[in-house]
């Protein structure tokens, strides 16, 4: 036996532990980014508006990467099969993403706590009256607690041990809803966006590309990729 | 929840600080003149005035752009003068203004109101300019004058946000006519001792500190004296959000933005919202009889 062709799958997956840690790093970058405006009183005018629009924006964005993951994985794997079957090229596929899912969806919790964060301290003054009739006065504010509320069993469950008492199945169905805080999280947005702005635009659209692949793989004729056991490490 | 660390909401005190300095520094020659008419208008102490960088970069003007923090920008082409302000309608003597005329024939007068914005964010700012009764009164409103239309400019050449069509252009805006002759109500021509800038409504604003800010019409061209009460452009947008008289209402709710609350801009955390935002002693008596979370 030769030794195994050093391709980019092959470089992934022998250093595994650096692509998870660089991850890692890059998913903070905005957290800091933050950070340093905070400290060099770069927040604008308006600092309060800043922190929330920030932490709220980056909470979605994480959870659009997070919900990305399998439809790029599903697209890599079509891509690598069609090359091989049309010109005999193997191509790598793409689905040692699945392995960074968890760690993505724990920073789109950790976006979503500061978000909340900023609101609870800064917004409401801590006060749980003002919370109380923020949730009464205002839809959107009871649509993101909606969304924050079903972020935390996900979290929660977002650990081995989590995923084998629950078995993959049912971890599986458990964690679909993502879609649904995704919806949510939209809503909220919607509600919130002044008299002429369009701001949720671009993150409707991306969310909703990302529902019709889903709904495409799961009912949609073409042949379907096999899931890969999600317990397996 | 991760809490924030005490260390991370100190700047609060340093950018009151700085703000402090820089109003100081600003104010400098004006300092006198701000003083008095202060004292003798408002009874309440309205608070040290935010900076004129904080004034003139964070600005709620839908004609040239929904985003407050890039109007100063796209301001900047707009052309305040020449410029003419006419008084019409149930009037004994209509008169079209030029505006070096009108800031002849009216005194101008340093005042620091409260200004609070519906979208919940508040600032004290020192305005220069007149009380819109002394204005309306050399005209002789009619029996027949009850409100008070005000509409500005419609230049979609000059005014980015006035090709979207967001809102009706021109921008117009109405006051009863008792509460457009209050002694509070005052058209602006200028900030901090200064012309007016662009970004805050040049060459001609109003300034009516018991109302959500969207009341202070900018750039105002005519003012109309009327029999019916005047629809306004954010009652077509949204009747519900946007009521005609828009007193500054804790007790009314917003479907986005709290009532009960607002930042003061260079200040970190949320301050209580006063009804009639804090000139409830001037103003609370224009409305005795009515109910003001119907007719909000």
């Amino acid at each position: 036996m030769g030794a195994p062709p050093r391709n980019f799958a092959w470089l992934v997956k022998h250093h595994f532990g650096k692509v998870r840690a660089a991850t890692f790093a890059a998913a903070l970058v905005p957290a800091f980014c933050l950070v340093a405006e905070w400290w060099t009183d770069a927040l604008g005018v308006n600092p309060l508006n800043r922190l929330l629009q920030f932490t709220g924006r980056w909470a979605l964005i994480m959870l659009i990467i997070t919900l990305a993951i399998t439809p790029v994985r599903r697209f890599t794997v079509w891509l690598a099969q069609s090359a091989h079957a049309r010109y005999g090229k193997r191509v790598s596929d793409w689905n040692w993403l699945v392995r960074l899912r968890r760690q993505l969806g724990l920073f789109t919790f950790l976006y979503a706590c500061l978000h909340l964060a900023v609101y609870v301290c800064l917004d409401a003054g801590a006060d749980l009256q003002a919370i109380v009739d923020d949730v009464a006065e205002r839809p959107f504010i009871l649509v993101g607690f909606a969304a924050f509320g079903l972020l935390i069993p996900l979290a929660a469950t977002s650990n081995k041990a989590a995923m084998r008492a629950l078995g993959g199945r049912a971890w599986q169905r458990l964690h679909r809803l993502a879609y649904v805080i995704a919806g949510l999280s939209i809503v909220h947005f919607w509600l919130e966006a002044k008299v002429g702005e369009f701001k949720p635009l671009p993150y409707s659209m991306v969310l909703g590309l990302l529902l019709l692949a889903r709904l495409q793989s799961r009912w949609g004729g073409g042949r379907r990729v096999p899931e890969n056991d999600v317990t397996a490490r | 929840m991760v809490p924030i660390p005490s260390s991370l909401i100190t700047p609060e005190r340093v950018w009151r600080e700085r703000r402090l300095w820089i109003a100081a520094a600003a104010l400098g020659p004006a300092a006198g003149l701000l003083g008095a008419p202060r004292e003798a208008l408002a009874a309440t102490d309205v608070g040290p005035p935010n900076t004129l960088e904080q004034i003139t970069r964070y600005n709620n003007y839908y004609e040239f752009s929904s985003n407050k923090e890039a109007v100063w920008k796209l301001a900047e082409g707009f052309k305040p003068t020449p410029w003419t302000l006419a008084v019409e309608g149930e009037v004994e003597r209509p008169k079209t203004w030029d505006l070096a005329d009108l800031l002849k024939r009216y005194p101008q007068e340093d005042r620091v109101y409260r200004l609070r914005c519906v979208e919940g964010w508040g600032m004290v700012v020192p305005w220069r300019g007149f009380p819109l009764a002394s204005l309306l009164k050399d005209c002789a409103p009619t029996s027949r004058a009850k409100f008070v239309e005000f509409v500005s400019v419609n230049r979609p050449e000059e005014m980015f946000g006035q090709r979207m069509k967001a809102l009706r252009w021109p921008y117009t805006e109405g006051l009863r006519i008792d509460e457009a002759m209050h002694p509070l109500t005052l058209v602006v021509t200028g900030l901090y001792g200064q012309p007016l800038p662009n970004q805050n409504g040049a060459p001609l604003r109003l300034a009516v500190p018991w109302k959500y800010g969207f009341k202070s019409i900018k750039a105002i061209t005519r003012i109309r004296l009327v029999e019916t009460r005047p629809e306004t452009s954010w009652q077509r947008a949204a009747a519900s959000e946007y009521g005609f008289y828009a007193n500054v209402n804790p007790d009314v709710h917003h479907p986005r933005w709290s009532q009960k609350r607002e930042v003061r801009i260079g200040e970190m955390a949320k301050r209580p919202t006063l009804p009639f935002n804090g000139y409830a002693d001037e103003v609370a008596s224009l409305y005795t009889g009515m109910d003001l979370r119907l007719d909000y």
